[in-house]
């Protein structure tokens, strides 16, 4: 593909996430969290609910404003970066997806080539080529005129991941976007995330299934509290021990799978 | 109807009921007669009304009208929600007090840039007020609601005014500006505000792109790029602006600004950009058409044009509304 062709991107694009702190009023939600994310990485984040997950994921995008930190994407602060140089260089997958009306699947996934001009009035032959891999690889092409409001959940969730691949970002951000999926829904999108990071992409992704991220994710980071208390492959840090740590559960690891027993 | 047809459809539909609006009323002119006095020829009489009346009136209904559509299908695109529009959110009513105002302080009598001037105003503050509550809330119901206050709020500070005003206030100079009226309105009257919505027009033109954006939500239109809060903005003003300017001409009309984008959308794909120019176009035609009902009603007192509006309107709101109980969390 030719996505690193693209004028926001290039094949050495770096997010580099350095001692940010985000607050509101007096409370911390995200603290000194450092972490980069490298082309070919696929990097889960994972923590109980309310442990500063989505916070750390906007402040990277630049959405959200930080008390101390930079977000950096190949040495370029993004809170710098107009929001269209921005949205070249990282798609993103926000948790809430809430359609505001019944648009047609294709017109949707056109929506990811905003920050290149197109509108459905307006469409280049590029932005053409990256609508339809997008929706090829999502396997949605055969829903490309239906309305938004007659797709099954499943079908709508890669609606979304073909809009945000279809921006050709070298880097992906995306918070649960396995939320509400069957188990087979899930698989599904997660292959078609790990085959955008085969392609040379970096994908920073929060999920809630560690079983999930353990077979899948090249690298896990652990948040707790806003803090980032681990990061590393899952061999090496998912254990019994920090299961019990971040999550408070009882669980029995063993070469990589992992059996939640009890709450503790 | 086909896409394609839609515009051209709907730009024939304006010039047959302007046109039709010039040749229906008290006078019974012929096509033959109008189109003499359209080009100023004929009977005196004939061009007199013409384009002293009818076709001013005419066209003020339209352009009333257009301004109402474009904010409505805009402001509607910008809260993602189809019950957005200038009369329910109270933007209207806060337009007309800033007309009444300084109509009933005798500030008009300055220039006549005054009264646009103030209904602007008040609808730029309103407009505001509601977008800034729509980021704090998010809740459809609670926005309406803020809406509905605001109005109340508005009726009653008119009220008030009328109570307090220096001047003699008559009942009847109340009623045009709750109630919306386009009799009488000269090419001078148009004149004074077609400056405000020239540039009403011409700003929410440039928020089309994002309008499509924001049918993904907030956040996720920020991630591909949009700039928020500069859209936010630019719509506030550009519909702050049709708004006061429609109600400097024509006071407070509802509910057009619902139905016209409501119709149209099915014939655009729900895309909230391509909703603006036919429903500019269609809101017009249905102005010009209430206000032609308006003048060939058989009542003693001629019926306002904004209550022919509101008969139509209101069960149309009702009934868009019902449609979405599912939606509407």
């Amino acid at each position: 593909m030719d996505r690193h062709a693209a004028p926001g991107g290039s094949r050495m694009t770096k997010l580099d996430v350095q001692d940010i702190t985000v607050e509101v009023g007096a409370t911390p939600l995200v603290k000194q969290a450092s972490f980069t994310l490298r082309p070919g990485e696929l990097v889960a984040l994972v923590g109980p609910n309310g442990a500063g997950k989505t916070s750390l994921l906007r402040a990277s995008l630049g959405l959200e404003l930080v008390s101390t930190g930079i977000s950096q994407v190949n040495g370029r602060d993004v809170t710098a970066l107009s929001p269209s140089a921005r949205a070249k260089a990282i798609a993103y997958l926000p948790q809430q997806r809430p359609l505001a009306w019944p648009s047609r699947v294709r017109d949707i996934a056109l929506l990811g080539r905003f920050a290149y001009g197109a509108s459905p009035g307006r469409i280049t032959a590029r932005d053409q080529t990256a609508v339809s891999a997008a929706m090829q690889k999502t396997d949605i092409g055969h829903l490309a005129d239906r309305r938004a409001d007659t797709l099954s959940g499943g079908e709508l969730a890669r609606v979304h991941i073909a809009r945000a691949l279809a921006a050709q970002a070298p880097i992906l951000i995306a918070d649960e976007p396995t939320a509400a999926l069957d188990p087979r829904h899930q698989l599904r999108v997660m292959d078609v995330i790990k085959a955008y990071v085969s392609d040379g992409g970096a994908v920073l992704v929060v999920l809630h299934d560690i079983i999930l991220a353990a077979h899948y994710a090249s690298r896990i980071i652990w948040m707790q509290s806003g803090r980032i208390v681990a990061d590393g492959p899952p061999q090496e840090t998912l254990t019994t021990d920090r299961m019990a740590d971040v999550f408070g559960v009882k669980a029995a690891v063993s070469g990589g799978t992992l059996r939640v027993l009890e709450a503790l | 109807m086909n896409q394609h047809w839609l515009i051209p459809g709907l730009i024939s539909a304006a010039i047959i009921s302007v046109l039709a609006a010039c040749f229906l009323g008290a006078t019974p002119m012929a096509v033959g007669r109008i189109i003499s006095a359209l080009v100023r020829q004929g009977d005196q009489s004939d061009v007199t009304i013409l384009w002293q009346i009818r076709l001013p009136r005419a066209l003020a209904a339209f352009i009333v009208g257009a301004a109402l559509g474009t904010s409505g299908a805009a402001l509607q695109g910008l809260l993602r929600n189809p019950l957005a529009e200038p009369g329910i959110l109270g933007v209207s009513a806060s337009a007309s007090l800033g007309a009444t105002f300084v109509l009933y302080y005798g500030l008009a009598a300055v220039s006549a840039w005054v009264v646009p001037s103030a209904a602007i105003l008040g609808a730029l503050l309103a407009t505001s007020l509601i977008t800034f509550a729509a980021i704090r809330v998010r809740s459809v119901v609670t926005l309406i609601l803020v809406g509905v206050g605001l109005s109340s709020f508005s009726g009653a500070m008119m009220t008030l005014l009328m109570n307090l005003a220096p001047n003699p206030f008559s009942l009847s100079d109340l009623i045009n500006w709750m109630l919306g009226s386009v009799a009488n309105r000269s090419f001078v009257d148009l004149a004074f505000v077609a400056p405000f919505l020239l540039a009403g027009f011409a700003i929410l033109f440039t928020t089309k792109r994002g309008l499509t954006a924001l049918t993904l939500g907030e956040e996720a239109a920020s991630g591909i790029g949009l700039d928020i809060k500069r859209q936010r903005i630019l719509v506030v003003l550009g519909a702050g602006l049709l708004s006061g300017a429609a109600v400097a001409v024509a006071g407070a009309i509802g509910f057009v600004g619902i139905i016209a984008p409501h119709v149209v959308r099915p014939f655009v794909d729900y895309d909230p950009a391509r909703t603006l120019l036919p429903s500019a176009l269609l809101a017009g035609v249905i102005l010009v058409i209430a206000d032609v009902a308006v003048r060939l009603a058989p009542t003693s007192n001629e019926l306002k044009l904004g209550v022919v509006a509101a008969l139509i309107g209101a069960p149309a709101f009702v009934w868009i509304a019902m449609q979405r109980r599912a939606a509407a969390a």
